[in-house]
């Protein structure tokens, strides 16, 4: 089963350098928050030919480049494993799966 | 095919009987976001799924939800063992018990019988993925 | 020498144990296929489970039709207790 794009080499290297586009707007009157440019070192990697303007929130997008308008799942690996009694007493074997309950009438508090 | 293990997955053991809370509970059996209806929905959806990796998942998973709702059934059933004619009338469970008496039988809490038309199965990979989302979202 | 007969309730209790173990890590298997750690978790705990149903239908009756005996002269899958009954499980 194809797991498109998200696992690729290519995308986890660019992740790992914090690779972003650079912002086109270049005059000093923008306020926002300027993003990392590319470094030689992201070559061949960061090869992006789209500009980001710098009215763009500016945080770090883990989805940047990903396909608008489609809903993305991340992928689980096998970590945090419980013993076996304690994991049928969870619900779950899987820490991170460890989600209980925290509102009270439906909602959040 | 489904083979049965004559066991609950996790045990059910109510020692106090309580109608009222027993209206309440049989929504996780036969309401829109029931057990039966998510059995249902992945059960159905696994046919035309384009993945072995998800018809796989979801085969299981309409498996497990089958467990669960045993277990529904179970609490709803011991909640409602051996109660008295004042007690089913005092409580409200008389409106129940009128066409069911002490059976099981899956509606919603304000009495909507179960149907179909609480899941979707649309053939669309992507669509039903959705529609899985959407419901066990009701979880968390 | 005799076997000495185990504590129903608590291999009850280790059957669901281990059963909850291989039903959680089979789907996820179903979506990581290749993942040897999981191969491994599952062989491990599908093994436990097998012995320990085996024993608990040699004791008590049969929890899949696949340990029902033919060892006795009747059908047992049929006793009470039922899951859902006080004192079933």
């Amino acid at each position: 089963m194809p797991n498109y794009r998200y696992q690729s080499q290519e995308y986890m290297d660019m992740r790992r350098r914090n690779c972003a586009r650079p912002c086109a707007n270049a005059q000093s009157s923008c306020q926002m928050p300027r993003e990392p440019v590319c470094q030689p070192s992201c070559e061949p990697v960061c090869r992006e030919p789209e500009i980001v303007c710098c009215n763009d929130k500016g945080s770090y997008d883990e989805l940047r480049g990903m396909p608008l308008a489609m809903a993305y799942v991340p992928w689980q690996e096998w970590c945090d494993i419980y013993e076996s009694d304690k994991g049928f007493c969870h619900g779950t074997i899987f820490k991170e799966l460890n989600k209980p309950f925290q509102g009270i009438g439906g909602c959040c508090k | 095919m489904w083979n049965y293990e004559k066991r609950l997955q996790y045990p059910v053991k109510i020692t106090q009987t309580n109608p009222k809370i027993a209206q309440v509970i049989i929504s996780q059996f036969g309401g829109p976001d029931g057990e039966l209806a998510a059995s249902m929905r992945y059960l159905s959806q696994r046919y035309t799924m384009p993945y072995n990796e998800v018809t796989g998942i979801l085969t299981d998973i309409g498996t497990e939800e089958l467990a669960h709702m045993e277990m529904i059934c179970a609490i709803i059933h011991q909640l409602t063992r051996d109660l008295t004619p004042e007690q089913i009338e005092k409580s409200g469970f008389d409106k129940y018990y009128v066409d069911h008496t002490l059976a099981l039988w899956p509606q919603s809490a304000g009495g909507t019988p179960w149907t179909a038309t609480y899941f979707q199965s649309k053939g669309d990979p992507i669509t039903d993925l959705h529609e899985d989302m959407a419901a066990d979202g009701t979880i968390l | 020498m005799s076997e000495q007969k185990p504590c129903r309730h608590e291999l009850m209790e280790w059957i669901n144990i281990v059963s909850f173990a291989v039903d959680d890590v089979k789907l996820f298997l179903d979506t990581h296929p290749c993942n040897a750690e999981a191969l491994e978790y599952f062989e491990e705990f599908k093994k436990q489970r097998v012995q320990a149903l085996k024993e608990y239908a040699k004791f008590y009756g049969p929890l899949t039709l696949d340990t029902a005996s033919l060892c006795e002269d009747h059908w047992t899958w049929i006793h009470e207790p039922w899951p859902w009954q006080e004192g079933g499980c």
